[in-house]
């Protein structure tokens, strides 16, 4: 049995047949998410073990409790904290020796062991950024890493673009020819593919983290409580809101968008391995970010605004946005 | 005929003369400038090449490039421990057939 893996900055997604005949697909969701609790005393120790009853934790050897996923950011929003993630921009970092270890963790019990020796598992990478030069992006090292840890718990794992990925999902009925933009929370992946081969691939640095992070700033909250306003709250992109909070998020919605559109406008101009498209393109937009109402309308109007040099037949919502490129994965997998 | 001798061998003596002075003029010049200079009437305005023990051999340039991925060290998880039965991850099944999304992208890659 193949399977598909989405790791990313904020979700990790795992994606399996649940029958013989690849009619249904099983998807296992985790927030890629983890807080530090540090007992001072003893007392304190079984106080938080206590506390901390029906929620995903562990204990660590020098007696910290590390909590994971969408709990981590509920304790860590009730201490008025930010959580942290395993994650940065799409890639785990080598500096952060913390993340490493708990992202290891997590993708050992999300992926599970191999149900047979060497079982293909197909998880996505990002492409290199087109708007930073950072020296902690190393997406080899990101690869390699978690090569290791799917290695470790017995798959034969392989890696593809996540935007790739997203094309493998959604362009199906446009003979695999297409633009597909995987908006994760960490960057934005962009693969231009013709008849199933990805033809140009490039990532940017600014999505949905871009938009916590300049609203906790401009409304002095932390991040985690902008984040979890952002999913539970109702905005419009485009439009005013009476809550501050969404009111920022909106605002930079529309500036994310302006900007990733510029960005994908400015890559493609000229770009020699662009090939010479006969028709119009279909345009797939995927991934958490653009879950928001009006997104996909505020896309056309910057396409528009912004002279995007391809002639554009489609602007699509994944069906299933949260899922498209772990089905992407999967798909692959079965074919690699 | 003996004036004739006396201006023969005053010409010869002053011929040997202006040769030898030339000859003692040239080693002066030779001892005061030991570096070769880059043009000179006696070079005919070639710039001497500097003479070497060994022929300078340049190396061919080459593809061979050092590994400098970053090292990707053991991770151990064995020091978290899980005190209670809890699973990771919510799992929702959705019914979605991809046999013919295989199969098409199977055939425009020559699988």
């Amino acid at each position: 049995m193949a399977k598909g893996l989405d790791v990313g900055t904020s979700f990790i997604v795992l994606a399996q047949d649940s029958t013989e005949n690849n009619a249904n697909i099983a998807y296992k969701d985790f927030r890629d998410a983890f807080y530090v609790i540090k007992p001072t005393t003893p007392v304190a120790t079984k106080m938080i073990e206590k506390g901390l009853t029906g929620k995903v934790f562990v204990k660590d050897s020098d007696g910290s409790f590390i909590l994971l996923g969408q709990d981590a950011i509920e304790k860590a929003v009730e201490r008025n904290d930010s959580a942290k993630r395993p994650m940065y921009r799409g890639v785990v970092s080598p500096k952060e020796k913390d993340a490493k270890r708990v992202l290891a963790f997590i993708l050992q019990e999300v992926a599970g062991q191999a149900t047979e020796p060497d079982e293909k598992i197909v998880f996505c990478i990002p492409a290199q950024p087109v708007d930073k030069g950072d020296e902690d992006f190393d997406v080899g090292y990101h690869e390699d890493t978690v090569k290791a840890i799917l290695t470790g718990v017995g798959y034969s794992p392989r890696a593809i673009n996540e935007a790739e990925a997203l094309c493998y999902s959604e362009l199906e009925n446009d003979d695999y020819t297409g633009i597909g933009l995987s908006w994760g929370a960490g960057m934005v992946n962009v693969c231009v593919m013709l008849n199933g081969e990805p033809t140009v691939l490039f990532s940017t640095t600014r999505s949905g983290d871009w938009i916590d992070r300049m609203t906790a700033v401009a409304t002095a909250e932390s991040d985690s409580v902008v984040q979890a306003e952002k999913e539970h709250g109702t905005f419009v992109i485009g439009e005013q809101n009476d809550n501050p909070v969404l009111s920022a998020v909106s605002a930079y919605y529309e500036r994310l968008i302006d900007y990733t559109v510029k960005q994908l406008a400015a890559a493609l101009k000229g770009h020699k391995s662009l090939p010479k498209f006969t028709a119009p393109l279909v345009i797939s937009l995927a991934g958490g970010t653009t879950q928001a109402k009006g997104f996909v309308e505020m896309f056309k109007v910057k396409l528009e605004e912004n002279g995007f040099p391809l002639a554009v037949k489609e602007v699509r919502h994944a069906n299933d946005p949260l899922h498209a490129v772990v089905r992407g994965c999967l798909i692959a997998a079965k074919i690699l | 005929m003996e004036l004739y001798n006396q201006y023969a061998t005053s010409f010869l003596l002053l011929l040997v003369g202006g040769i030898v002075g030339y000859v003692i003029g040239r080693l002066d010049v030779a001892c005061s400038h030991p570096v070769q200079p880059a043009s000179s009437w006696l070079t005919d305005g070639k710039a001497r090449e500097p003479e070497r023990t060994a022929p300078v051999v340049t190396a061919p340039a080459n593809q061979i490039s050092i590994d400098d991925r970053t090292f990707v060290s053991k991770i151990s998880t064995a020091s978290m421990a899980k005190t209670q039965p809890v699973s990771l991850g919510k799992t929702t099944e959705t019914q979605d057939d991809i046999t013919s999304s295989i199969s098409k992208l199977a055939q425009l890659k020559g699988k």
